[in-house]
């Protein structure tokens, strides 16, 4: 089955946006296994952004990024800022509403 | 002491010059009572010229405002109340014009201004909203920006959160505020839009200023720091305690 594709493009640095991405990423996964994000039109991602989506969908899903549920297609300067929140995450930082 | 003094008239006869933070400071209290207050403009013809090309008289009764045009190196003073969309952008393309940074540096700059803005809109509970001044320096190969509310202090924001409640001065706050992961939402909670906080804007911007792309001050409280590549931050107290936060950031032509 081809996975679904969530297009993204601009720029992206809202977190509210960033956490509406994660919930319609994990609905994805769940209903087809997999789910490609298209930010190849992307110009640049805040960390609020970043972390909304990347902490969101690895609080529900640990494995979801390392086991290639979920299909990142970006340039590498968009790429960084998706793979420093994955790394703050691995670190223990969490979002406020994770954090107990 | 724009809290506690009721401003009917700010005089700048004698002045010869006003670098973006103040013009900022000065629409704010402007912004605060929007055509309320008299401003006297600079007899210095090129300092008033330059207040207004900046702008700033929009926010006062001003009776002698030069008519210039606006320099297209400059951001005049923009007050902000909403999400920034793609202002950050614009404002770090209007600054860069007569410098050259590289694509990536810009957009990296202007995602520093976007979190630095979102954390004014969102934690300061300022009245104003924000006030965002910026001024390119090609001569100098840099640019400052800032971006000031006029709502509570970053130590009064963080000890919101009970993880920081105990913090008793406003450089422990700033200090900790330019830590990673430090946020004034409490845990269990979103900002008052609504929205998750990790607590790296201002890490983000002191970890880049102190690699060499900048110099960032944070203005709080009763205390103003500076953080750089050449030394351990430096901290300098006010006379008057600042009720709200000023970041001016020097970005470095790179």
């Amino acid at each position: 089955m081809l996975a679904c594709v969530l297009h993204q493009s601009g720029v992206l640095n809202s977190a509210s946006r960033g956490a509406e991405l994660a919930h319609a990423v994990l609905e994805q996964v769940a209903l087809n296994g997999t789910v490609e994000i298209d930010a190849s039109e992307v110009i640049r991602v805040t960390p609020s952004f970043a972390n909304a989506f990347v902490m969101t969908v690895l609080d529900r899903m640990p494995d979801a990024l390392a086991c290639g549920k979920v299909r990142l297609v970006a340039s590498d300067f968009v790429r960084a800022a998706f793979v420093a929140s994955e790394d703050r995450f691995a670190r223990g930082i969490r979002l406020s509403s994770q954090r107990h | 002491m724009h809290n506690r003094v009721i401003i009917d008239r700010i005089d700048l006869t004698d002045c010869v010059m006003l670098k973006p933070y103040a013009v900022a400071c000065l629409a704010a209290l402007g912004a605060k009572r929007p055509g309320q207050i008299e401003l006297v403009l600079p007899q210095d013809a090129a300092c008033a010229e330059h207040l207004a090309r900046m702008e700033l008289p929009q926010w006062f009764r001003c009776d002698r405002a030069p008519g210039v045009a606006t320099r297209g190196t400059n951001v005049v003073a923009r007050q902000l109340k909403e999400h920034p969309g793609v202002f950050s952008d614009e404002v770090i393309n209007v600054l860069s014009k007569e410098l050259s940074l590289s694509v990536n540096i810009g957009r990296e700059l202007s995602t520093h201004l976007d979190e630095v803005i979102i954390n004014a809109l969102t934690h300061a509970k300022s009245p104003i909203g924000c006030m965002v001044v910026g001024q390119a320096f090609p001569s100098f190969r840099r640019m400052q920006v800032a971006i000031l509310d006029l709502g509570q202090t970053i130590r009064g924001h963080l000890r919101a959160n009970p993880a920081h409640a105990t913090i008793t001065d406003d450089e422990a706050a700033i200090l900790l505020a330019t830590q990673e992961g430090v946020s004034g939402t409490p845990a269990g909670a979103k900002n008052s839009w609504g929205e998750d906080n990790a607590g790296l804007g201002l890490f983000e911007l002191r970890r880049y200023c102190e690699a060499g792309g900048g110099i960032l001050t944070i203005v709080s409280g009763s205390v103003f720091l500076t953080f750089d590549a050449a030394r351990a931050p430096i901290t300098h107290k006010l006379s008057e305690p600042f009720q709200g936060c000023l970041v001016n950031v020097q970005f470095f032509d790179r």
